[in-house]
């Protein structure tokens, strides 16, 4: 499982980018009026990946719009 | 059968009869015999009573409990129905079925507690602010304490909003013999369990049905001006219109439970005079006076105050307090070209029917 | 249950601005509900004024957005209406320990049947960022140009101290503490309190050079001390500092059951 970003839903505040202990996102804070949507820039190195269940839910948790979903491998 | 009840005992023994289950309050003078009779008696009937930390929390822990499907009441005097007007307010706007009852004392501030007044009057009405409607109720007699808490209960449910039964300090502990006979009992409208997706929408009587918390009706309630989903629109102008009108819309309705007033004797002098007063100046008629008195205050009678005017050369409005509810009857004079004395007594001492003739002339 | 099974999706998204905590806890909550197999049904939500309390109008559960400060109190009545509810409170600093404070210490001391979530962002964020009791020492607000001169208000402390059954404090940046913490609470009875100190990036985090909200996680991270390792009460009185943990955890029987001990809610 990967994380994946629900782009409707993002308003961009870069806290999945802080608090994924593996670097998996990627982006940049501009201002709070807006920034670029962050990427998932290497799904393949969350600890969810290569696994059916999610044992770390960090970044979906984290999300305050609830914009992070995981996904199977590949899937988007 | 007739027993002797104090005007506290009263409203105790008339909530419980009308289904009442639900007490808090805060103590104060002169209501506090009030909670500590009704603390006992919700026990019996399986009701709850809790004494909360302060005013603020009685009239809000009411309205919670009104959510939960109880009826359920408080009771206070002056510093302590002014606390309570916030809640009174969120109560109109979210229409929710609550009895308040404010035993007048002399004010502002501490005032007098243990004197009786009718200072309240217009705070029973325009007390909280921003538009809404309320119902306003002054018994005059310990049968009428009786009778009318039955109806404020009535009012509350049918129309879903707050009610507000205005006594004194007297008429809380003065003792008067109380038949309990038939009485129409009035439950409100609830929703059927099962998610409600228009909680708001009004029926023909303009009144929605009530959803009932913890019945899977899943409705957020809100103090904010929101639509018929219950959802916020708190700067849409057309919504916000649309809700307040529709409030007032339902006791333009109900003037079958909201007209209520009392007619006495058949002189060309009116005097219009409720609660206490009322019940002094009974004893005009006798000495060739006409008498009007309305047990319910609010909405304003205007019809029979109009009736009963065409009547008369002259009208004397007798109350408590510097003459709040002569405004009231002089715009209903003023378009009737009629004279009207404020009649006004303050201070608590009560005069003879024969003073009072005397402060008339 | 799915996040949409206990969130509207139709009012979806929430007025909340970005890298706003108060969806964080929400994701929490959600996810404390879920593992527990909570049925929403059977909970009903109340909450004052202010940012954090118009967050139950999003849930799928019957809601009561009150009074500024009130919550507590109508829950209070709610719980006593039908004892049967579930009851969450789920309000802000300003509503539940400022103007509120009398409640929340009443109910804690009663241990009312009542869980209260108390999202704690040290700032009125709604009406623009003023002074909270809950701001820290020397940080600044609108009403505190020059830097917060005042002292801090412990509210989970306070509750521990009045007899509730339980009372935390996690931060955002402990989500999944905060999810643990929730759920520990469900099953119990009486006063449960969690407070989650949170990041308001636009009204806090701009007036202390901490717009981007990581930086406002950062700070919390930072800052948190866990209790086990505070000697004593008041130990960071004069410091920037969140006193982080469990604060009690009893099981002292609840307002409810005393009730029903002196006979109410049964019929003789």
């Amino acid at each position: 499982m990967h994380p994946v970003i629900d782009e409707s839903l993002c308003k961009r505040c870069m806290i999945c980018v802080w608090v994924c202990p593996k670097g998996v996102f990627e982006g940049e804070f501009l201002s709070l009026l807006g920034s670029p949507l962050p990427e998932v820039a290497r799904p393949s190195d969350c600890i969810n990946w290569g696994r059916s269940d999610t044992p770390c839910e960090l970044c979906m948790l984290s999300c305050p719009e609830h914009a992070i979903e995981y996904v199977p491998e590949g899937g988007s | 059968m007739r027993r002797m009840m104090t005007g506290n005992q009263a409203v105790v023994e008339a909530a419980v009869r009308a289904g009442c289950r639900f007490f808090s309050g805060y103590p104060i003078t002169p209501v506090s015999d009030l909670m500590e009779y009704m603390a006992r008696r919700l026990a019996q009937v399986g009701g709850v009573f809790i004494q909360m930390e302060d005013e603020l929390g009685a009239i809000t822990a009411a309205i919670g409990a009104s959510w939960a499907g109880k009826k359920s009441m408080t009771a206070t005097s002056g510093p302590g129905f002014s606390l309570m007007q916030e809640g009174i307010g969120y109560a109109a706007m979210t229409e929710t079925p609550v009895v308040v009852v404010d035993s007048q004392r002399g004010g502002p501030s501490t005032g007098q507690p243990t004197m009786p007044s009718q200072g309240d009057v217009l705070q029973a009405r325009y007390g909280s602010h921003g538009d809404y409607p309320i119902a306003v109720l002054a018994p005059s007699d310990i049968q009428e304490v009786y009778d009318l808490t039955i109806k404020a209960f009535n009012i509350a449910e049918a129309l879903r909003t707050p009610v507000v039964l205005l006594m004194d300090a007297f008429m809380s502990h003065m003792a008067e013999p109380v038949s309990e006979g038939e009485y129409e009992i009035l439950e409100r409208k609830v929703h059927p369990p099962g998610p409600v997706e228009r909680p708001y929408e009004p029926g023909e009587d303009l009144v929605p049905p009530f959803p009932v918390f913890g019945r899977g009706n899943l409705v957020s309630v809100t103090g904010l001006t929101h639509d018929e989903k219950g959802v916020p629109r708190p700067e849409d102008n057309r919504v916000h219109a649309t809700l307040i009108r529709r409030l007032f819309g339902k006791f333009e309705r109900r003037k079958d439970l909201l007209e209520d007033v009392r007619t006495m004797g058949d002189g060309r002098r009116l005097v219009i005079a409720y609660g206490m007063m009322g019940r002094l100046a009974e004893a005009l008629v006798d000495r060739g006076y006409r008498l009007l008195r309305p047990r319910v205050l609010w909405p304003a009678p205007t019809g029979p105050l109009k009736r009963e005017m065409a009547e008369a050369d002259v009208v004397y409005v007798v109350e408590m307090n510097i003459g709040k509810y002569s405004l009231v009857v002089k715009r209903v004079a003023e378009e009737l070209g009629i004279e009207v004395h404020s009649i006004s007594i303050l201070g608590g001492r009560i005069p003879t029917p024969s003073e009072l003739e005397a402060m008339m002339e | 249950m799915s996040f949409w099974d206990f969130f509207r999706r139709e009012r979806w998204p929430h007025i909340f601005c970005p890298g706003c905590g108060i969806g964080m806890v929400l994701n929490a909550l959600w996810k404390a509900f879920e593992e527990t197999e909570q049925e929403p049904e059977k909970w009903a939500f109340v909450s004052g004024i202010g940012c954090t309390a118009r967050a139950p109008a999003y849930m799928r559960v019957d809601s009561l957005h009150t009074l500024h400060g009130r919550a507590i109190a109508f829950a209070t009545g709610l719980k006593l209406g039908n004892p049967e509810l579930n009851v969450m409170v789920f309000s802000g600093d300003g509503d539940i320990a400022s103007i509120g404070g009398n409640h929340l210490i009443h109910a804690a001391r009663r241990n009312m049947d009542l869980k209260v979530i108390m999202i704690n962002n040290g700032i009125y964020g709604m009406t623009g960022g003023q002074l909270s009791p809950t701001t820290l020492p020397g940080l600044r607000t609108t009403t505190t140009p020059m830097g917060n001169y005042d002292y801090t208000m412990g509210t989970a402390e306070l509750v521990a101290h009045l007899g509730a059954n339980f009372s935390a404090r996690w931060t955002t940046a402990h989500i999944v503490m905060v999810k643990e913490a929730i759920k520990r609470m469900i099953p119990k009875e009486g006063f449960c309190f969690l407070e989650v100190v949170s990041q308001c990036p636009t009204n806090f985090g701009r007036r202390n050079r901490m717009e981007d909200p990581r930086k406002m996680l950062q700070f919390m991270k930072e800052h948190s001390v866990h209790v086990s390792r505070v000697g004593q009460l008041g130990a960071y009185f004069e410091e920037p500092v969140f006193v982080v943990g469990t604060f009690a955890d009893r099981d002292r029987k609840g307002y409810v059951a005393r009730l029903r001990e002196a006979g109410y809610f049964e019929s003789f």
